[in-house]
């Protein structure tokens, strides 16, 4: 029976995590959630289905939204990659990111599983559009999934996050 | 995941060389295959991953008459490109219909187009717009038809060693085009049925339509069109390849519809498409 057993190649990749130069061998079947979540310890991106639906893995690469649970983790070598632990670092000098103050502030999440892939693709939405409308919100983030069904009141989060950067 | 060898070429004679040697399928974008290897329902040893030709092969650039798509060229790139969407917002749009985003950031037409899934969205439009597919391997290069090249379900005219290399759409600026997508479930859910239809701003046209999701293949031609018009386009005569199109189809009854269901969603959308590039009849949607 072993005699089938095949082993994983692994791989040495070298890529920008949340602005410091991460160096790490890898097997070439991770995802890059599995990286994330076991190999580094940062437990802040959730996984949800694991097949790329439900926008709770959200991670942006070079600036774009990507399903982490889909991503082989080899792929991001030589890449930038921002999670939700980078994200208030990405923003002046504040404790936190103007979309976890709004976040708070709007009551955004209720269980809080969904949110950290909303806060990364509210991130890249704003970083491409600082003045979206409630429809330019609404398609941005309409593949990530709350379960807790508090849609209105991230809207209004991003919106009031908007504004402040905008300030 | 289950674990597998990776290879990391970074060209395509590299990946043809090492896809031949280790009997390995290739992966590109990979949001379709790592769902399957997930899913258990493919198990492979060793995969030949092409992420590193993107470097070269992810271009949209307009010559020659027609707009080259390298194939490592992601879904969104394409959708969001000035070139494509000037001259073909048909294909704009269908992307921006597909799954979402974060999917469309990483898949690459070069894997969607070999993929070959009977639900895809773009082979019908592509075919649409005569769109060829080049390949490459070791005996050279090709070039298609994506009408020929995709042949059946999950199936494509690629042979053991041969990848996808670009893809060329014609710019054909008197074509007219559009792709409904019927969705029976979520927003970015594959389609319950895609009715692309099309035709040409000259005297005489006969429109096309292409269809996917009901059939063994994304791109199901609905024949007889040209009889059906034969005496002018007109509410009845649209009517008619509605019922040509659902009578055409084959579909397989699942989450998205009934077998019933999805004939009869063929044929409305088909009348709705032919109403809107036609002009005839009032708009439908």
């Amino acid at each position: 029976m072993m005699d089938n057993y095949i082993e994983a190649t692994r791989h040495e990749i070298k890529f920008i995590l949340n602005g410091e130069e991460c160096v790490i061998e890898i097997p070439a079947n991770l995802t890059l959630v599995e990286l994330l979540r076991q190999e580094l310890r940062l437990i802040g991106t959730t996984e949800g289905c694991g097949v790329g639906v439900c926008g709770c893995c959200t991670v942006l690469i070079d600036g774009k939204v990507v399903a982490s649970c889909l991503e082989l983790a080899v792929n991001v070598d030589g890449k930038v990659v921002l999670t939700i632990e980078g994200l208030a670092d990405t923003y002046q000098d504040s404790e936190f990111h103007p979309l976890q103050d709004s976040f708070r502030e709007y009551e955004g999440f209720q269980c809080g599983y969904c949110t950290p892939g909303m806060l990364m693709a509210s991130k890249a939405l704003l970083d491409q559009n600082r003045d979206p409308s409630d429809d330019d919100i609404r398609e941005f983030l309409s593949e990530n999934i709350c379960r807790c069904t508090g849609y209105d009141s991230i809207i209004e989060a991003v919106k009031s996050a908007a504004k402040e950067m905008n300030a | 995941m289950q674990p597998f060898k990776l290879f990391l070429p970074e060209s395509f004679e590299e990946a043809i060389g090492l896809m031949k040697e280790h009997g390995a399928k290739p992966i590109s974008g990979g949001t379709a295959v790592t769902t399957l290897i997930k899913e258990k329902i493919f198990q492979p040893t060793v995969m030949v991953n092409l992420r590193k030709l993107e470097k070269d092969h992810a271009f949209i650039v307009e010559e020659k008459g027609q707009i080259k798509i390298g194939a490592l060229t992601t879904l969104r790139a394409i959708e969001t490109s000035d070139i494509v969407r000037k001259n073909h917002p048909v294909v704009s749009d269908c992307l921006s219909k597909i799954a979402s985003i974060r999917i469309r950031n990483v898949a690459t037409i070069g894997g969607n187009l070999a993929h070959a899934d009977p639900d895809l969205d773009l082979p019908p439009v592509l075919a649409g717009l005569d769109a060829h597919i080049d390949i490459i391997g070791e005996e050279g290069e090709r070039s298609m038809d994506i009408k020929e090249f995709i042949q059946g379900y999950y199936e494509t005219d690629l042979k053991e060693g041969e990848l996808i290399k670009s893809i060329s759409i014609p710019i054909i600026p008197d074509r007219k085009g559009i792709y409904l997508k019927h969705r029976a479930l979520s927003e970015a859910d594959w389609p319950c049925v895609g009715v692309a239809a099309f035709i040409d701003d000259s005297p005489g046209s006969v429109p096309r339509v292409f269809i996917n999701s009901v059939a063994d293949t994304p791109i199901m031609q609905v024949e007889g069109v040209e009889d059906a018009f034969s005496e002018g386009i007109t509410t009845e005569s649209i009517d008619k390849v509605g019922e040509l199109a659902a009578n055409q189809c084959e579909p397989i009854g699942d989450a998205r519809g009934s077998v019933w269901y999805k004939r009869k969603m063929a044929g409305e959308f088909t009348i709705r498409a032919l109403r809107e590039i036609t002009g005839v009849g009032d708009s439908l949607i």
